[in-house]
């Protein structure tokens, strides 16, 4: 065995194939080394290696509705080599890196072919040689070879097909295959069409006169049956003529042909020159050698002693330009066949300027043509230092997030919870036994794009998805403003695991951005009360006492403010426990009096005793108290409740509230505070929610509530919004928003957020027309603020500067624009409140102020309609 | 049923590329066309022919048939005919006999065979004793023989020091009946392409005429099967077996020219003699003797050429029944259509062909014809099918006698 293994190697290595097989390991090495880690793993891999899976196993074009976006045989090649390499996930590696393999392999035969049409036609070793070089030695073409993507399938083929037509004596039966392997070119992916003309140029020059029909038919009729067998497969599968139930071929061809911005190649912005940035980005002097060489090679068709055989490699790279250039979409990838055009290109340029050289120049000065051609070299290969000096290629681990988040919904996530994936992990999450089978995860682009899809998983609605894993590709999708339906999911959804490890620069989840691929975040839907459950949980762990007293983070003291608003939540929350808990504290710690039913407004630990701080009775305040108990007793019928109800509101309507040009308006407080004859409110006085509740148990309440509207509209008739402070002097009659009648403001500082609240509720519950009116023309307010500003500022100071609003501000904002307006409240929701917490569930839960705990738990309770 | 439609399709798929490979081998490359070509260079003639002419009721294509022989522009010593009849053809022998002596023909003679059994291979043993030139020429009787056959023969057999030689044979009557354009082109790349396949194999049915054996290679392989129907292609079978260097020559000013038969009755019987004959060689089984598995898997896919042409017919008919009445999946479907594919592409083919064969013979290429290939290709896969089945069944019969061709001249109009 050993000396046939010897006797081969004497054979095989000698100083003919020395610096073949040195090179060809040399760019093996470069190939491979970083293959897993470099790129991240882009979408499109996910969707051959799944579709490639789905046609070997399943038997089936594809793992959703297959819609003629490209012919079937690169996933077939792709599927057949994974196959033989032991499987999906064989080597104990994912889907896609075995996939990545797979492409390696092509892309190694690819190579050394590659060099064989440089030996075929130049009959020169060292032009072989450098094409290998060529094909290898850039980060843009190492960046997109390396992945699973059609193209490299078909280049595959197609430089089969013209090794074949390239042979030194062309016969018919290289004709014969060449059309077979071109045909199978065409059918991995159709951009082999646009090199079909140079093909049927070159056989008419090539072939003998009496070959040439024959040659040229053979060719052709071989080439055009493979794409007669893709309109067949239409045919039986009653798909090729467009229908609005179904896919077909046709419809697929308009949209293919309708993509792009359509503008001229030239100009900025055009697909092209977007290109040519991108690709320039990875490697700028291989993109503009790409390019500027091609008007070369348009030069050299015009030289008659050229061989036709360069001509054929010249006519592929002028074709394949103008098919890049015609002005329809042009993706990143579209330049993988000009890597194989360009590295046959090239060293047949230096052939032939080694040649002419050879021909024109007498012996002695021959030596110019080795320094013009070893300068010309040097200067290629010297421009590849910059990728060894920073080897990102094979060094930066663009997959690693990816990884730790397949490995986190597999830690984290129950399999049968419904996820929208991307589908680079379709196969590992669904189809590797080893691990959870997700069979509720789908891909996102089908569940967007096929209504079937969407119908059948999720009734096409986003409250019946779990989880979303996104990535760059599904942001690429919602930034072009495509997808609606997983937009919408994002939008009412929360971080609960981000995988980015992005020094220069972070995932922008506010608007969906990012300008790499190299993460994961997983968002949870916020379908179910989960969330909720954790975070009220939270709330009384960190914030609320043994006895039922809320803290206040930042002073250790009690509001009635807060404490209020958690008895109500309490009650909506349906926690009886601690409704009591928090009530039972209220009755004992916050009543200055014996007899009053009202509470005062801050309790806390002064020189060393504990008492209240402030003896006001908030108006505001305990009209919320009165709602949550009122609202206890209607929940779990406790008369004791209804009795203290009574006594609140009884107690509010005698002291708080004032007539004032006959009319009861409801003070601050219970202190009178008009010395002057100008009435002060504050507009957060007018809870006309709690009002409107109060009707039912006593009637004069809905002329109170009437009086509040009146009170408003005089406010916000005076600005845009409803201010904080209403100001009305009696002698006058005048309103004004500063505060002693003087003058109006713009000013809002956060403190008279909750009118917002009351409104909102108030048209929610109650559908007022008072309340209907003030939430549409707040709403508006809102939407040219987010126009303008790009997020809502609603503390703002009188110049209109921006300052950035509290999170109970932007809680009570949410729920008015859930009143009035669903899809600005969704926006509203995520880019505003969820952004104050990054949109993670931890950050939510482990939130430390209590103020924006409580008030983001009134805004979620409203959420659920709770 | 699905695992044997696959070994259907597999069997027609192999053997429609096949086909288009052979089809197509005529212009595989610079050295194979200008290989079988006519010699540019005439060597001066060294070599004797004699030419065996049987005929049986052929008078009305004889005497045209010896002039062309006598035209041949060879000297007259170096070359006989002889005129192969039977007793009983009184006809034939006087039309002969009295165009040797008008045309004063010297090297022709009329060779009387009376004996058993009456039928070509057994007359051309018999006139192979009488023979007298190194190489023996057999020719059809109504042929049209190229002036400059026998210089090209000469010249081939010095230049490529071959045993063999089969020279071009092509029907000409393309547009005379509905079946003929199909018929000639079959000659045309059979003779133009396929052969020189064969040759390249070494092995090849020869063609019953315009071959050239040396005597003493007819001589050391018994002369011709007399049992056989089809005795050209069994010496073909036979000479493969002993190795010998066989050529071919196919050129438009070389081709011997003969026409396909007047009606269909006529063309039925002579597919059937053929294919009966092939059967015959088939069951012989010399073929088994060859000496490397790739001339046996040459030598059968030939012998079983007309079984092949049943495929076709059976596919259409199957691809048809199973299109419209059986609900495939869609990957059999497909995979169903690629014959069909290969097919048209040899309809495609045999397009070109009849553009070239009328340029070649300076005719017209009418407008029509292509479609006239298109609309009668499957009925006329139905005729070869119909000879096919009647061979077989003229075996199972036991029924082994000459069905005689009538020919009328036709290939002559022009």
């Amino acid at each position: 065995m050993n000396i046939k293994l010897i006797q081969f190697f004497k054979k095989t290595i000698n100083l003919n194939t020395l610096p073949y097989i040195i090179t060809f390991i040399f760019v093996g090495f470069i190939k491979s080394k970083g293959l897993f880690i470099y790129p991240y793993f882009e979408n499109d891999e996910g969707v051959y290696t799944s579709q490639a899976w789905s046609l070997l196993e399943k038997g089936e074009l594809s793992h959703y509705t297959y819609w003629y976006d490209h012919a079937p045989f690169g996933w077939l090649t792709l599927g057949i080599i994974i196959k033989l390499l032991g499987g999906y996930f064989a080597f104990g590696l994912n889907s896609i890196e075995v996939a990545r393999i797979a492409v390696l392999i092509l892309n190694l035969i690819s190579t050394c072919l590659i060099a064989r049409i440089v030996w075929n036609i130049t009959n020169n070793k060292w032009a072989s040689l450098f094409s290998m070089l060529v094909f290898t030695l850039s980060p843009l073409v190492i960046y997109h070879q390396r992945r699973v993507l059609l193209d490299n399938i078909m280049v595959f083929w197609l430089i089969i097909s013209i090794n074949l037509l390239t042979e030194k004596k062309i016969k018919l039966s290289h004709v014969l295959f060449s059309g077979v392997f071109f045909g199978l070119g065409f059918l991995s992916k159709e951009s082999a069409l646009f090199l079909v003309p140079p093909v049927l140029f070159y056989l008419w020059n090539v072939l003998e006169v009496e070959q040439r029909v024959i040659g040229i038919y053979l060719w052709f009729s071989i080439f055009l049956s493979s794409i007669l067998l893709y309109i067949l497969m239409a045919i039986y599968k009653t798909e090729l003529f467009p229908s609005n139930d179904k896919v077909s071929l046709i419809s697929t061809i308009l949209f293919h042909s309708k993509r792009g911005n359509n503008i001229t190649f030239y100009l900025p912005n055009s697909d092209f020159m977007n290109m040519i940035n991108e690709w320039s980005k990875k490697d700028n002097i291989y993109t503009y050698m790409m390019f500027y060489s091609t008007i070369l090679m348009g030069l050299l068709l015009f030289f008659r002693k050229i061989n036709i055989k360069y001509k054929l490699i010249f006519l592929f790279q002028i074709f394949y330009v103008l098919f890049l250039i015609r002005g329809g979409i042009v993706f990143e990838f579209y330049i993988i066949p000009m890597f194989s055009i360009i590295s046959i290109s090239i060293p047949l340029v230096l052939d032939l300027i080694s040649k002419f050289f050879d021909h024109y120049l007498i012996h002695n000065l021959k030596i110019f043509k080795y320094i013009l051609i070893t300068t010309l070299v040097g200067v290629v290969i010297f421009s590849r230092v910059d990728m060894f000096k920073h080897p990102v290629i094979f060094t930066k681990d663009e997959n690693l997030n990816i990884k730790l988040a397949i490995d986190w919904i597999r830690d984290k996530i129950p399999a049968d919870k419904k996820i929208l994936i991307d589908n680079s992990n379709w196969l590992d999450l669904k189809k590797n036994s080893n691990f959870n089978e997700y069979d509720y995860a789908h891909w996102y682009w089908k569940t967007e794009l096929d209504s079937f899809v969407r119908k059948k998983n999720y009734n096409s609605d986003w409250r019946n998805v779990d989880y979303a894993a996104a990535t760059l590709g599904l942001y690429e999708q919602i930034g072009a403003g495509a997808f609606e339906f997983n937009k919408s999911v994002l939008d009412n959804s929360y971080i609960v695991a981000d995988f980015q490890n992005t020094p220069n620069y972070k995932v922008q989840h506010n608007i969906y951005r990012a300008i790499n691929g190299d993460w994961t975040t997983i968002f949870k839907v916020d379908n179910d009360k989960s969330l909720l459950d954790k975070i009220w949980t939270s709330f009384k762990e960190k914030n609320i006492t043994l006895e039922g007293r809320v803290v206040e983070n930042n002073t250790n003291f009690t509001e009635s403010a807060t404490q209020s608003e958690a008895i109500l939540s309490a009650v909506r929350y349906n926690d009886k426990q601690m409704f009591d808990k928090l009530l039972n504290w209220s009755n004992q710690n916050l009543k200055n009096e014996s007899k009053t039913e009202l509470f005062s407004t801050s309790w806390g630990n002064y020189q060393g005793v504990n008492k209240i701080l402030n003896y006001e009775y908030s108006t505001e305040y305990n009209l919320k108290y009165g709602l949550a108990i009122l609202m206890g007793f209607e929940k779990w019928k406790d008369p004791i409740y209804l009795d203290q109800g009574i006594k609140i509101i009884n107690q509010l309507k005698s002291t708080n509230f004032k007539s004032i040009n006959n009319k009861l308006l409801p003070l601050y407080s219970n202190t009178d505070s008009n010395p002057d004859a100008i009435y002060n409110f504050t507009t957060s006085s007018c809870n006309t929610y709690a009002m409107s509740y109060f009707t039912k148990f006593q009637s004069e309440w809905n002329q109170l509530k009437l009086n509040c509207y009146e009170l408003l509209k005089n406010s916000y008739n005076q600005i845009d919004y409803i201010p904080e402070y209403a100001s009305l002097s009696l002698k006058d009659g005048i309103w004004t928003t500063n505060p002693n009648n003087k003058g109006n403001t713009k000013s809002f500082n956060d403190n008279g957020f909750n009118i917002y609240n009351y409104i909102a509720f108030d048209q929610i519950y109650y559908n007022t027309k008072e309340s209907r009116e003030i939430a549409n023309k707040y709403t508006i307010y809102i939407n040219d603020k987010v126009n303008k500003y790009g997020f809502y500022n609603s503390s703002i100071n009188n110049s209109e500067e921006i300052i950035y609003p509290l999170t109970p501000t932007l809680s009570a904002v949410s729920n008015l624009l859930k009143s009035s307006n669903s899809g600005l409240y969704t926006s509203f929701w995520k880019n505003n409140l969820l952004s104050k917490f990054n949109y993670d569930e931890k950050d939510i839960i482990e939130s430390k102020n209590t103020k924006d705990s409580i008030y983001f738990i009134s805004s979620y309770l409203l959420k659920k309609d709770l | 049923m699905e695992f044997f439609l696959i070994i259907f399709v597999v069997l027609l798929v192999v053997q429609s590329f096949f086909s288009i490979i052979t089809m197509t081998y005529g212009w595989h490359s610079k050295e194979i066309i200008d290989e079988f070509k006519a010699p540019n260079k005439i060597l001066p003639p060294l070599k004797t022919f004699s030419f065996l002419l049987p005929a049986r009721n052929e008078e009305a294509v004889i005497k045209d048939t010896i002039l062309s022989l006598h035209r041949i522009e060879y000297p007259k010593n170096k070359y006989e005919i002889i005129i192969i009849l039977v007793p009983e053809d009184q006809k034939t022998y006087d039309i002969a006999s009295e165009t040797i002596k008008n045309y004063n023909i010297t090297n022709a003679k009329i060779l009387i065979v009376g004996s058993l059994p009456k039928c070509k291979p057994h007359s051309l043993n018999v006139a192979l004793s009488s023979a007298s030139g190194e190489i023996i020429c057999i020719i059809d009787a109504e042929d049209e023989i190229s002036t400059k056959l026998l210089n090209y023969a000469n010249t081939t057999f010095i230049n490529k020091e071959c045993e063999v030689l089969q020279c071009g044979v092509q029907l000409m009557n393309y547009n005379s009946q509905w079946f003929s354009t199909l018929s000639i082109l079959e000659y045309f790349y059979w003779f133009k392409s396929s052969l020189l396949y064969f040759s390249k194999e070494k092995i090849m049915p020869l063609g019953g005429n315009s071959i050239f054996i040396k005597k003493t290679i007819l001589n050391d392989v018994g002369g011709w099967d007399e049992e056989c129907l089809t005795e050209d292609a069994d010496l073909g079978v036979r000479l493969a077996l002993k190795d010998v260097n066989i050529s071919v020559l196919y050129d438009s000013q070389s081709c011997t020219k003969e026409e396909t038969p007047e009606n269909l009755k006529d063309y039925i019987k002579q597919r059937t003699r053929w294919t009966q004959g092939f059967f015959q060689i088939l069951v012989k089984g010399d073929w088994k003797n060859l000496n490397t598995i790739r001339k046996k898997i040459h030598a059968l896919y030939f012998l079983l050429w007309p079984i092949f042409q049943i495929l076709i017919t059976v596919y259409f008919l199957l691809s048809t029944f199973v299109f419209l009445f059986i609900k495939l999946n869609l990957y059999l479907s497909l995979f169903l259509a690629i014959p069909l594919f290969l097919i048209l592409i040899q309809l495609g083919l045999l397009i070109i062909g009849l553009w070239i064969f009328t340029k070649n013979y300076n005719l017209k290429f009418y407008w029509y014809l292509p479609l006239k290939i298109i609309l009668t290709y499957f009925p006329y896969q139905m005729i070869l099918t119909l000879a096919t089945t009647r061979a077989i069944w003229r075996n199972l019969m036991g029924l082994k006698n000459w069905e005689k061709t009538f020919h009328a001249n036709k290939h002559r109009i022009n």
